[in-house]
């Protein structure tokens, strides 16, 4: 009963509620009409008389299209309340019915949220499923290489390329006189050659020009630290800034 | 025709609402025929206006006590908005029906006590 009343006759839209508020009006006074001139009123005199005697049309339009158009609070507090009424008079099979509701949905948002990270958003690279990443095992744990070890290994051309990636280190950042501090990685030069991400501005590292001693250090920065600390500076691509109070290049 | 205006009774608030239920429990009806049923009923006593019917009518179906469809009207070949009681209404109706009892059998237990009658 309760559904067919939301999606009865509450599915009609505005302007079809509009027209058959009119068309029981018009109905309502022909018949009105018809008995005026019944009573041997003639055709206009009973068309007036009919109008008369219904009233203020344009008001009761009005009041119609407000009770249906304002959402009904107390048919809503009905429904919870018999709602509630019928999960008090079963509270096992309430309880059950939340309880597996609640494993339900919370099983598949894990389940969605890991498939959503391994699966669904590849890493933001080229080629996603070609790209790893290796590290040494040593005392039982996984450990870096020592620099020494990564040249061995890149020298062996097992793979297309490789880069080293120091995680977590702390840089400061100085802009406009302002320096404050940020977590980044140190990277090779051939970083940005070997793992291709997509640029929204500019280049990675240069090999052959960044690779040298004594060469100005060059920063990428992320996205998001692009938003934050420099608006979104479409024209930061060159610009100099400090990295741990060094000369500004 | 109609009675003189000092002998009609204007509508208790809300009370439009529970006539129009009684009157549907007759079987579906348009608002023209409920008003004209009502009047009849009362011998003119109770005039229904027709500016109260139609939004009594629409708020009666919002809540889910009647339910309503165009038909095409017995011996005529026009559609009228036929209203009809839904089982809610009919619930409604007893509800409403008995709390007017006991209000008009305790304020006839004043008006007219028993010894005196």
């Amino acid at each position: 009963m309760r559904w067919r009343q939301w999606l009865g006759s509450n599915r009609l839209t505005r302007d079809q509620r509009e027209q058959d508020i009119e068309r029981e009006i018009r109905a309502d006074l022909e018949l009105e009409a018809d008995e005026y001139r019944d009573a041997g009123m003639t055709v206009q005199d009973a068309r007036h008389a009919a109008e008369r005697a219904f009233g203020n049309r344009t008001l009761v339009r009005e009041e119609i299209g407000a009770i249906w158009g304002t959402p009904s609070l107390d048919v809503l507090l009905q429904d919870v309340r018999y709602a509630v009424r019928t999960m008090r008079r079963a509270p096992g099979f309430a309880a059950i019915a939340a309880g597996s509701s609640a494993l339900g949905i919370g099983a598949c948002t894990m389940i969605f949220a890991v498939l959503n990270f391994a699966l669904l958003t590849p890493l933001p690279v080229e080629n996603p499923y070609r790209l790893m990443s290796l590290s040494e095992l040593r005392n039982g744990g996984a450990n870096d290489f020592s620099y020494p070890d990564f040249q061995d290994v890149r020298q062996a051309r097992s793979f297309e390329g490789m880069a080293a990636v120091r995680t977590l280190v702390a840089a400061s950042i100085g802009h406009a006189g302002d320096p404050q501090r940020h977590w980044g990685s140190l990277v090779t030069a051939n970083y940005f050659a070997v793992v291709k991400p997509a640029f929204a501005l500019g280049r990675g590292f240069d090999p052959a020009h960044d690779d040298t001693r004594g060469a100005a250090r060059v920063i990428v920065l992320s996205s998001d630290l692009w938003r934050q600390r420099f608006g979104a500076d479409q024209g930061i691509v060159g610009r100099s800034v400090s990295i741990n109070r060094g000369p500004p290049r | 025709m109609r009675k003189d205006e000092s002998a009609r009774i204007s509508l208790l608030q809300g009370t439009l609402d529970m006539l129009i239920l009684r009157t549907l429990r007759a079987g579906p009806a348009h608002g023209h025929e409920i008003a004209k049923h009502i009047q009849r009923t009362t011998e003119d006593v109770l005039q229904v206006e027709h500016g109260s019917l139609y939004p009594a009518l629409h708020r009666l179906e919002r809540r889910g006590w009647v339910s309503s469809r165009w038909e095409i009207a017995k011996g005529r070949n026009r559609e009228f908005k036929y209203y009809r009681l839904t089982p809610a209404g009919r619930k409604q109706l007893a509800r409403e029906g008995s709390k007017w009892k006991q209000l008009t059998d305790a304020i006839a237990r004043i008006m007219w006590p028993a010894e005196e009658t």
